[in-house]
């Protein structure tokens, strides 16, 4: 408690106070423009960071994250066009609320919604870590290993496209994490003779080029997309105590889910949303009305998006397994400042830990301020031109991968990557799968070394301890049940494909 | 048929990617105290990429697809798709790293790249010419500044 009251204390000094402030807006500004996400606006502030202190650097990428899951309901609510991909389901309800003439109602309850489970994320976030990162700690590489195979299993059969090209795509990211220096031999791997390769692929390189500078080039096929906006005020967005009364398990249950989809390796926001908004529409007396406007849908939705955050920082703190794609980023943005996420974080540098607890609570209320206060100013950001704003974005990325090592070869490798991020978005292959496996390629060997070495060259080991078989056995069964599902839905499209035809 | 000649034809190319990954690591040959070696774990990874895309390729056979949309417009969407933009835009990125290879001064590329970009986005319109080379010169002289003096990244 001592600790989080000094981190509190540290994050409220003026210096850091502006780092805080300034990501919240600007991870709300990133969030509610369509095209731009808020990951791609860490991948781009990881670069600014080398240069500001660990404290500053992680107050202002967790307040970032924390304003862009939020800011994506701006436009999902006025355009019907989600900010951040998590934001979908709020236009399910958001955008019918809009139309019907109640903009700033609508946009009264996502706000709060978000509020309340970032908070609830919050307080699970400060008491789970620490007794997950002593659970972590004693766990020995197979087990850890195959906590990283069912996340890998997880995130591809969650993701988009088939498991099938989730696995490639998680497996390819491990296999582009291997070129370079062999850390247990020092040996020279895969690196074809190209003395640039010697230290690997560089983190931001492939992090920038695989999801910022992919996600701009498809957003620039879409540049002629017209949007036209619902006009609202702030004045609007009051919404009474007996209202969210009605909503108060509604809230509850949301925060709950969204929690635990965070916690869960690798999934995401979108997943957090939408199953809170199945589950608020299975539970509730009038189900007829989701998708119509009801203020229950954009509780559920922005409630159990935005508890994801608190949820997904655990894991990726405890255990060095981020817990969803934005935090890879933020994993990314800890080792170049030094730091090692997972069970030692809290023994080596407690502070840091208790920065990140701090910066997450403060940030929370600090957007609701900027959205409640600022929502006209927001909704201008919807009729930003994307002709001057893309080209800007790619030269962020250029900077970015050049500033890490001073070398143009990164900026190459970034473009290769590129390449590669588009063409996987295309045939259906999950990038997020892709990032998540080249981030846990270094930890995934490593085990299986450590593994394979005190198990005397025995796979079997890994049944043999419950928590590594558990985990074999869920991963298994999750590829099994998605295997399962996907021939269901295709042998159904194959049978409405005869009929229509 | 499209959709499955596409997904054949990409699994084909990861297959041979990985297959080339696993051939490179055969010559990492383990050391005395590591079992392992070097090359233990592409060759898995590689293995296991190659035994998941002859499943896709599988799937792909078995399943029954309608054939693919024309690229340029979706039913119920007013705008066009510009995909030779998106290429346009990579190649102005390639020419901007190439010329930041040769230490041109990154002031004056980042503002040819900027210029360049923004006209092509918009066509090439003669009455964005005067805005988009402002608002080129501007950011891209800005950007130059506040990383090279400000946050003190080596551009040339």
């Amino acid at each position: 408690m001592e600790g989080l009251i000094n981190a509190s204390i540290a994050v409220l000094l003026p210096n850091t106070i502006f780092f805080l402030v300034g990501g919240t807006v600007l991870g709300v500004i990133l969030g509610a423009i369509p095209g731009v996400t808020g990951a791609m606006g860490i991948a781009l502030l990881l670069p600014m960071t080398f240069y500001m202190t660990a404290n500053n650097a992680l107050t202002m990428m967790v307040s970032m994250y924390v304003g862009a899951i939020a800011g994506g309901l701006v436009t999902a609510i006025l355009l019907r066009i989600p900010g951040e991909p998590s934001s979908i389901v709020t236009t399910f309800d958001g955008n019918p609320m809009a139309r019907k003439g109640q903009p700033g109602r609508a946009l009264g309850y996502a706000v709060g919604a978000a509020l309340f489970g970032g908070l609830v994320s919050w307080v699970a976030l400060v008491t789970l870590t620490y007794p997950l990162s002593e659970i972590a700690a004693a766990l020995r590489p197979f087990d850890i290993l195959a906590l990283v195979l069912m996340a890998l299993v997880l995130i591809a059969a969650l993701g988009q496209g088939s498991i099938i090209k989730g696995l490639i795509a998680g497996l390819l990211g491990i296999l582009v994490s291997m070129p370079g220096t062999d850390p247990s031999t020092g040996a020279l791997r895969l690196t074809y003779g190209i003395h640039d390769l010697d230290a690997g692929f560089s983190t931001l390189s492939v992090l920038i080029g695989a999801y910022a500078v992919a996600q701009v080039l498809s957003d620039i096929i879409e540049v002629e997309r017209k949007v036209e906006t619902v006009p609202t005020t702030a004045g609007s967005m009051w919404i009474t105590l007996r209202e969210w009364k009605e909503q108060r398990w509604n809230l509850i249950r949301s925060s709950l889910i969204g929690t635990w989809v965070g916690i869960m390796p690798g999934i995401g926001a979108t997943v957090g949303s939408l199953l809170s908004y199945t589950v608020a529409k299975t539970m509730s007396k009038t189900p007829e009305k989701f998708g119509t406007g009801h203020p229950d849908g954009i509780v559920a939705s922005e409630c159990g998006n935005n508890s994801t955050v608190g949820g997904a920082l655990i894991p990726m703190i405890a255990m060095g397994i981020p817990g969803s794609v934005t935090d890879v980023f933020l994993m990314a943005a800890l080792v170049i400042h030094g730091l090692q996420p997972g069970p030692t974080l809290f023994t080596n540098h407690p502070e840091i830990v208790y920065i990140i607890f701090a910066a997450c609570l403060i940030s929370h209320f600090v957007l609701f301020i900027v959205m409640t206060a600022g929502i006209r100013y927001l909704v201008k950001l919807t009729t930003v031109p994307v002709w001057y704003l893309f080209p800007i974005i790619l030269l962020f990325c250029v900077i970015g991968a050049f500033a890490e090592n001073n070398r143009v070869f990164d900026v190459f490798v970034m473009l290769g990557f590129a390449v590669l991020g588009f063409a996987m978005e295309k045939t259906g292959f999950s990038l997020g799968a892709f990032v998540i496996g080249f981030v846990l390629g270094p930890i995934t060997e490593k085990s299986l070394r450590a593994g394979l070495t005190l198990s005397d060259g025995s796979y079997l080991d890994l049944f043999m301890h419950p928590v590594s078989a558990i985990c074999v056995i869920l991963a298994a069964a999750m590829f099994v049940w998605s295997l399962a599902s996907q021939h269901r839905i295709n042998k159904l499209a194959r049978h409405t494909l005869f009929e229509t035809d | 048929m499209r959709k499955r000649a596409y997904d054949i034809g990409v699994s084909v190319a990861i297959i041979c990617a990985a297959a080339l990954v696993y051939w490179d690591a055969l010559k990492y040959r383990p050391g005395v105290y590591d079992p392992l070696g070097s090359g233990t774990m592409p060759r898995m990874v590689a293995v296991a990429i190659v035994v998941l895309c002859l499943a896709a390729i599988v799937q792909a056979l078995l399943a029954r697809t309608r054939t693919a949309r024309p690229a340029t417009t979706e039913p119920g969407e007013d705008f066009e798709r510009r995909p030779w933009l998106a290429f346009i835009s990579f190649i102005y990125v390639v020419g901007c790293s190439i010329l930041l290879y040769f230490r041109i001064p990154f002031g004056i590329t980042s503002s040819l790249f900027l210029f360049a970009s923004i006209l092509a986005i918009k066509r090439y319109e003669r009455s964005i010419i005067v805005p988009a080379a402002l608002c080129s010169i501007a950011f891209g002289f800005g950007l130059t500044y506040l990383f090279g003096t400000v946050f003190g990244v080596d551009l040339p």
